[in-house]
């Protein structure tokens, strides 16, 4: 219908345009964000009616006709799956517990949703800080509860340090963030590559075992695989500050290099713990390929990607905005829609092969963004070469031209 | 048969990815109008004994009102 040529003249166009957007979205969000946790501390006052910041991460709070502080709120942060959550606690002279408000989050809001629903914070309500605070975890939220729980611990610190006196341990671990699932991550990619590139009789079967190796530590065990929100969280630069787990940011980085070294996703092929359940779905119900090529089909998952990147960018939450139906599959965690839409994957998967992979999977459109902006910087770089190459010829031609009349 | 199942797929799950993440903006713009905590417990009676007077108990129904009442 279109002439190749004009097709990529759109394309390089949507290319800059994305781009354009994204920058554009990440502009506008630092323009909304004011600092605004000054205004919600000061909804958090029990006893006080008169807020006063004592220190960076503490206020205090007097009655209008007392001077003696009756009570504080201490600030403090912790590091979840998107980022830093925030959380204010409110204590009262004596050092008790009264308030606890989580004043910010960038984790997806199903996981933080089940570390409210617990009563975790319930237990700690009425504790003495100065006394040590002993909080339980919950279960398949482990990252988003040890971002919670740090918080609250690093709130109540500052209040035991500034107020009571208290001296803080010299001697705490530091947080290590480089785990054995950060080593899998990197061992299995590099596997992935190797059984891509044999010519072995048995590849099929090395990457059914890799395949499924991946499976059951990055989707069932761990729950690490990567999303539109990690591409989120790569391009919104969140890592900086800190995630709870780096897994799925360490796996998204080696597919990112691997295809604009070699043009190569091995990802899907081989190590995508969805894409590895569909797969045994398929198995199970004798499931046959398809796809759909229609313009419409091609276009819209790109346009879903990139909504879902200017959205999280604009919000600084790119967490929030995750729309794959992973969370569910793997630990039982999103909203309804999600739900929803996992069992629509499971039950097409049994007559379909791949469904999620062939519709609106991200990691489509982000293979053929990097592909296609690969082979433009190629074909402009060529270009240049042979400008050069061209330019030599001549160059090379005057001189023997000259020479010659020289030697005439 | 198969590339029926497929279109059908893809049109129900665009529209259910449409709703959950209009959702997702129409939540996290109502949180950002409302300028309250994403979430509050206070210590009182009903949880735990206390020592002292508490003023007003702030639960999520209270905060829930209150973005009600701000973004009207």
């Amino acid at each position: 219908m279109y002439s190749k040529k004009r097709i990529d003249f759109w394309k390089k166009v949507a290319s800059l345009v994305s781009v354009s957007l994204l920058l554009l979205a990440w502009y506008c969000g630092s323009i909304r964000i004011s600092d605004n946790q000054s205004d919600m501390v000061d909804q958090l006052l029990i006893n006080g009616e008169l807020l006063t910041q004592i220190h960076p991460r503490l206020y205090q709070g007097t009655s209008a006709n007392e001077l003696s502080p009756v009570e504080f709120i201490g600030l403090g942060s912790g590091i979840g799956y998107g980022g830093i959550t925030e959380v204010a606690v409110t204590v009262s002279s004596q050092g008790d517990i009264q308030r606890v408000a989580v004043l910010s989050s960038k984790d997806t809001s199903s996981y933080l949703d089940k570390v409210l629903q617990s009563n975790l914070m319930e237990k700690i309500l009425g504790e003495n800080i100065k006394v040590s605070l002993e909080i339980d975890g919950v279960s398949g939220a482990t990252v988003s509860t040890n971002a919670l729980t740090d918080a609250i611990k690093q709130a109540a610190d500052s209040v035991r340090v500034q107020v009571f006196g208290f001296s803080m341990l010299e001697n705490e671990e530091p947080v290590s963030h480089f785990r054995w699932l950060d080593l899998m991550a990197i061992a299995m990619f590099t596997m992935a590559i190797l059984v891509n590139k044999t010519r072995h009789r048995k590849k099929s079967m090395f990457n059914w075992a890799i395949l499924l190796s991946s499976m059951c530590v990055f989707g069932f065990y761990s729950s690490s695989l990567f999303s539109s929100s990690t591409m989120g969280i790569l391009i919104s630069g969140a890592w900086f500050s800190g995630l709870g787990n780096y897994t799925s940011l360490i796996l998204l980085s080696l597919v990112i290099l691997y295809i604009i070294v070699s043009n190569r996703n091995v990802y899907c092929t081989s190590l995508c713990p969805f894409g590895a359940t569909q797969e045994c779905l398929a198995k199970l119900g004798n499931a046959k390929t398809t796809s759909l090529t229609n313009f419409f089909f091609e276009w819209f998952p790109r346009g879903l990607l990139l909504t879902t990147l200017c959205l999280g960018l604009y919000f600084r939450n790119p967490a929030s905005f995750s729309y794959e139906p992973f969370g569910i599959m793997f630990g039982m965690i999103g909203s309804i829609y999600l739900f929803v839409l996992t069992v629509l994957a499971i039950v097409t998967s049994l007559v379909v092969k791949r469904p999620w992979c062939r519709t609106l999977c991200p990691m489509n459109p982000m293979t053929d963004f990097i592909r296609f902006n690969r082979q433009w910087f190629k074909s402009i770089l060529n270009k240049q070469r042979a400008k050069r190459e061209i330019m030599e010829a001549n160059q090379m031609a005057d001189v023997a031209v000259k020479s010659n009349e020289v030697s005439k | 048969m198969r590339k029926k199942l497929l279109f059908m797929f893809y049109i129900v799950s665009a529209m259910i990815v449409c709703v959950h993440l209009a959702a997702r903006v129409n939540f996290l713009n109502k949180l950002q109008t409302g300028n309250a905590p994403l979430f509050v417990i206070t210590y009182s009676d009903n949880n735990k004994e206390s020592s002292l007077p508490i003023k007003e108990s702030i639960n999520y129904k209270e905060w829930a009102t209150k973005f009600e009442e701000q973004t009207k």
